[in-house]
């Protein structure tokens, strides 16, 4: 642990419900900016776009003697809190670290794991399972995947089909979750389910080689890491279940608004590296005798993607800081999902017109980004479900006349 | 979280001053900013004689002259509160009075006027007592300001000043022009102007009205040998270019106006709650709906990045381009919200406001025309893409 980013994220004993300070502060502070720059030097070298090639197209994404590194750096169980062997960090440094992640277009069990997964187990499962899940996570010793059955790739909880039988104590699950990112590196597949015995929500853990557990790739945009994980009467133990059924929907809803948050700070991330990628070229590449980047048409570009850049990442870091504060509002999620996709879809196309032929070879680092963009766009809901989300806050239920009708039609 | 690390904070007032100020601001207001005060800007924007009355009674009231220093009648204060006092005044969707004043002349004599100078404006403009109107355009000057012709000649004591200015907004109730000229025929152009502070009602003086698209009053201004004394001019002769871009960053930020459109927002939401399209409720509209959201979305994400922008600035920390990017995106997403108000509001959204049938008092109507000049005046956006390319993204100039 003698890294910066280990060092500090050591220092960072801290609870996210911690109490307000007082005074206006909006910028990174030091220690965000040390993680910024040590992920930005470590990933540079470990993961250049010629690996970020290669892992979207290898199912497990990332191989282990990185994983172990960056488990050693601390980053598994960034937000993990201390007491269950994490390092505690805030999540507007989960946030900085994975703007890093998305500007090397790392894509694979990282996100699923130390994002998605963590997020689950800590606000899903009990108290004795975050015990014995979440230090093994922190260590670098558990990959995980959230095999939410949606095809809003985990947006909304009220779509899971997967049901559990009722059989007392240990319940057979059989169905279908599709789009489950990196189950095929996962060591577990965290499986929301619905109990038939009361209809509620329940969370359970499986073996991906378990019996009657098949795992067919859903090859994507974004390469070799989507699965469609069906379930036939799959069987679990008592200890398979995680948390209360009370407080499943709950807390994996609270898991998907946070992983919402991280996802916007992966593909803020992104965006920033095509921009760089962009001006960079702009400065160098000449036609008719002098730099493209002196020719207004692609100076407007390059500053259009700026706008769009500085709008999407402030607003995901307002939505971190909210985490922090213990206030995150659904509204706000929505609104920053909203602008990050809208921005990261606009950047990449600006992106590719200043890049030119060059930005269309997959030899090139465009096409990663451009893929990164359509497959985190789509992640933990899309512009239109968010757009439903505040409108519905703004102006009521899109259609309640017509639930109201069915309602009482099924009553009578 | 930890001692010693901070968890980010949007709002504007965060220490217990601030806070303090902007109760008593915010009390202020709610007594003394009357309806017909508010409107005066957008319907006319003349300040008459009750807007008059106002920016006294706000100079009275210590909200002027933040942070300059005492014996030219400022009132103390930090930068911050400067911040809460425009956007406090643009969250109730009203004109500041006297933002040449404010922020661009009087901070340039602050920085650069004789001593003379500054006792003699600085206290007059804290106190709420003179207006003054910007007079920087020419009809051969819109965004490439250097390119003016308006001559200053030195005669003795005096300079004779000759020329045109136009869209000088605030000119037909302005005290005092705030004047760029050229002094110097032979130096390069940039260094070849210089600012006067000209009493507007001056012989020679002819000023004509220019209405525009959007309701407003804006002027032409005629000088006809226009004798001004050289202690009305501000600083070094031939500086008067430099002085005008060195706070420019400053001055768009805290020209940004984005918090107006909350209350806009907010008005345009109640209005679909309750209304009718077709005879369906217009909140049921899917393209209305998703209009609106989309609108929320964009509107935060401005305001957030302007907070971090406004966090630079009273920081004193580095601005490189974040104004004009402030600028930009507001400008732009203002434009934008008239259409999709006007969208959201069909045919209705054309009504003018005197109509009984106008929704929101025939605001969006208003906003779609008023808001076509925000991405040319001030800069234009193409004209600000450039500095941003070259300031901020260091691209190489266009030759």
């Amino acid at each position: 642990m003698s890294s910066p980013i280990a060092a500090c994220a050591c220092r960072a004993i801290r609870d996210r419900s911690s109490q307000r300070v007082d005074v206006m502060y909006l910028q990174l502070d030091e220690e965000q900016t040390l993680i910024r720059q040590s992920a930005r030097e470590f990933l540079a070298q470990a993961f250049p776009s010629e690996r970020a090639r290669a892992a979207r197209l290898d199912p497990r994404g990332i191989d282990d003697a990185l994983w172990r590194q960056m488990a050693d750096l601390g980053w598994m169980g960034l937000v993990v809190p201390e007491r269950y062997g994490g390092a505690g960090a805030s999540f507007l440094d989960l946030a900085v670290l994975l703007e890093e992640i998305g500007h090397a277009s790392m894509t694979g069990p990282f996100f699923s794991t130390a994002v998605t997964g963590a997020l689950s187990i800590l606000y899903a499962a009990d108290e004795p399972q975050r015990r014995s899940l979440l230090p093994v996570l922190a260590r670098g010793g558990l990959k995980l995947a959230l095999a939410l059955d949606t095809q809003r790739a985990g947006f909304d909880l009220s779509t899971v089909s997967v049901r559990a039988t009722n059989s007392a104590g240990a319940p057979r699950l059989y169905g279908a979750a599709l789009f489950v990112a990196d189950a095929a590196a996962a060591d577990i597949l965290l499986c929301p389910a619905i109990r038939e015995a009361d209809g509620a929500l329940a969370l359970y853990r499986i073996a991906p080689d378990a019996s009657g557990v098949s795992l067919s790739a859903m090859p994507t945009i974004g390469g070799a890491h989507h699965y469609a994980v069906e379930l036939t009467n799959v069987e679990t133990a008592a200890a398979d279940t995680l948390g209360q059924s009370t407080e499943t929907a709950d807390g994996l809803q609270r898991a998907l608004s946070e992983a919402a948050v991280a996802k916007c700070a992966e593909m803020v991330g992104g965006a920033q590296r095509v921009l760089d990628t962009a001006v960079a070229y702009a400065r160098e590449r000449e036609q008719f005798g002098r730099p493209i980047g002196s020719f207004q048409a692609i100076q407007h570009h390059c500053v259009n993607m700026l706008m769009d850049l500085e709008c999407a990442r402030w607003i995901t870091y307002k939505a971190a800081a909210a985490i922090d504060r213990g206030a995150l509002e659904p509204s706000l999620v929505a609104k920053a999902k909203i602008c990050c996709n809208e921005a990261y879809r606009r950047i990449v196309r600006l992106g590719h017109q200043v890049m030119g032929g060059i930005g269309y070879c997959e030899e090139h680092e465009m096409p990663l980004y451009f893929r990164h963009a359509r497959m985190a766009e789509t992640a933990f809901g899309d512009v239109d479900d968010h757009l439903e989300v505040l409108a519905t806050q703004l102006l009521g239920d899109k259609s309640p006349a017509v639930t109201e009708q069915a309602m009482k039609g099924a009553a009578s | 979280m930890s001692p010693g690390r901070r968890i980010l904070d949007f709002e504007l007032a965060s220490t217990p001053e601030e806070r303090a100020f902007q109760r008593r601001l915010s009390d202020f207001l709610d007594r003394e900013l009357t309806e017909e005060v508010r409107r005066q800007h957008p319907l006319d924007l003349g300040l008459g004689p009750e807007g008059r009355e106002f920016m006294r009674r706000l100079g009275a009231a210590g909200f002027l002259g933040i942070g300059w220093p005492e014996q030219y009648g400022g009132v103390g204060g930090s930068i911050a509160m400067e911040i809460i006092l425009s956007q406090e005044f643009a969250r109730r969707e009203a004109y500041l009075p006297n933002s040449v004043a404010r922020l661009m002349a009087g901070p340039v004599i602050l920085r650069h006027g004789s001593e003379r100078m500054k006792c003699e404006f600085l206290p007059r403009i804290a106190a709420g007592e003179v207006e003054f109107g910007l007079g920087y355009t020419e009809p051969p000057a819109g965004s490439d300001l250097a390119a003016m012709q308006m001559r200053a000649v030195r005669d003795g004591e005096y300079y004779i000043i000759n020329g045109q200015k136009v869209f000088n907004t605030q000119s037909h109730f302005a005290d005092y022009h705030w004047l760029a000229a050229r002094t110097d025929v032979d130096a390069p152009r940039h260094r070849a102007i210089s600012l006067f502070v000209v009493d507007q009602r001056a012989p020679g003086i002819t000023i004509n009205p220019i209405h525009t698209l959007g309701g407003e009053r804006t002027n032409a201004v005629f000088y006809d040998d226009v004798k001004v004394h050289e202690s009305r001019l501000v600083g070094e002769p031939n500086r008067g270019f430099y002085y005008m871009i060195e706070a420019i960053e400053h001055e768009r930020l805290m020209l940004s106006q984005n918090i107006r459109l909350r209350n806009f927002l907010d008005r345009l939401t109640n209005y679909m709650r309750t209304a009718l399209r077709d005879g369906a409720p217009l909140a049921k509209h899917p393209a209305a709906r998703q209009r609106l959201a989309r609108m929320e979305a964009e509107l935060e994400a401005a305001l957030c990045f302007e907070a971090h922008a406004l966090f630079l600035l009273r920081e004193g920390k580095t601005i490189e381009s974040e104004g004009t990017v402030v600028k930009l995106v507001g400008s732009e997403l203002r434009q934008r919200f008239a259409y999709d108000a006007l969208d959201i509001l069909g045919a209705f959204g054309r009504l003018e406001e005197g109509s009984k049938w106008a929704p929101l008092m025939g605001e969006a109507a208003r906003m779609s025309r008023a808001t076509v000049i925000e991405t040319i005046g001030g800069g234009t956006s193409e004209v600000l893409r450039n500095v941003v390319a070259y300031r901020g993204l260091r691209l190489p100039r266009d030759p």
